[in-house]
């Protein structure tokens, strides 16, 4: 037996679905699907405005087509994923999850589209090809301990990383460049670099520890400054 | 402080943050939305959520998209 549940527009404004109630309605096509889908999108179109608050304003002019571009994607990306909601937190949390990493995928990938990874890893001229942090200037402060500190991660970088782990560390350390912008550029996923650069943390630690140097330790020089 | 004793203090601080087990982008993903739940209802989440925590301290990407997702949930609309 089908159950239609029509909603009056009254009721529909102060009516909050369960989250069975949202399952059960975008579950087949039909008319309740087609309410249901109408009220989510409305859902993520109230909420984009603060998700995307330190990105861009409502009033800015693309605005709104990225907002209707991001709630279409994301209504996409439910209905297609519905089956894997575990119900651990609330429908409409979880679908301004999907939005907001959607949304910010794209602004992101905007952002970043016309910056290579070699412009950002090249070396500086004068410099070697591995200086991470070489690369920049020393404060005009500088102690000798922070520069003979300096010296040695850098040694550590060399000798410790793979070429692969400086190029991703130079990129989104140095350059903040977002994990998704590199991961693509280097033929890889988000989550294969963030595991890439988990190693090299894990390098340099153990390298530390080893020469009797805890992080901490090694900090203190720089807390001084 | 210079940059380049500002990138190493920030890379030490990464060093110092690191362990053993951390969740990738993926693993905090799928539980950011029980996650920032928690947060606003201001429950405990330092036993269940531990990981979560330490993998947004060290990702800018994932902390990003917390943030976007807290206001979203904090904001009455």
């Amino acid at each position: 037996m089908i159950k239609w549940k029509v909603y009056s527009t009254a009721e529909m404004a102060t009516t909050d679905r369960t989250n069975e109630q949202w399952i059960e309605e975008l579950s087949e096509p039909g008319e309740a699907q087609e309410i249901a889908l109408s009220d989510l999108r409305a859902i993520i179109m109230r909420g984009l405005p603060f998700a995307l608050s330190k990105w861009l304003k409502p009033s800015d002019p693309h605005f709104e087509s990225l907002s209707e571009e991001v709630a279409q994607d994301t209504l996409l990306r439910v209905l297609d994923s519905m089956h894997g909601f575990e119900g651990r937190s609330k429908f409409t949390t979880w679908v301004h999850k999907i939005a907001v990493r959607i949304a910010l995928t794209e602004l992101r990938r905007k952002r970043w589209r016309d910056v290579s990874l070699d412009e950002l890893t090249e070396n500086a001229p004068g410099e070697g090809p591995r200086g991470i942090l070489a690369a920049h200037e020393a404060g005009p402060d500088i102690v000798a301990e922070q520069s003979d500190m300096i010296e040695h991660l850098q040694r550590v970088i060399t000798e410790e990383l793979t070429d692969k782990q400086r190029e991703a560390l130079i990129a989104t350390r140095i350059h903040g460049m977002p994990m998704e912008e590199v991961a693509r550029r280097m033929g890889t996923n988000r989550n294969a670099l963030y595991k890439l650069l988990h190693d090299a943390r894990q390098r340099m630690k153990t390298r530390l520890e080893e020469e009797g140097l805890s992080p901490e330790d090694v900090l203190a020089a720089f807390e001084a400054g | 402080m210079g940059q380049s004793e500002e990138v190493a203090r920030k890379l030490l601080l990464q060093i110092a943050r690191t362990q053993e087990r951390e969740l990738d982008c993926g693993e905090v993903f799928a539980v950011l939305d029980e996650y920032t739940e928690a947060i606003v209802a201001g429950r405990d989440v330092e036993l269940q959520f531990a990981l979560v925590m330490q993998h947004l301290e060290l990702c800018p990407d994932c902390l990003e998209e917390y943030e976007a997702l807290l206001s979203v949930l904090q904001t009455k609309h």
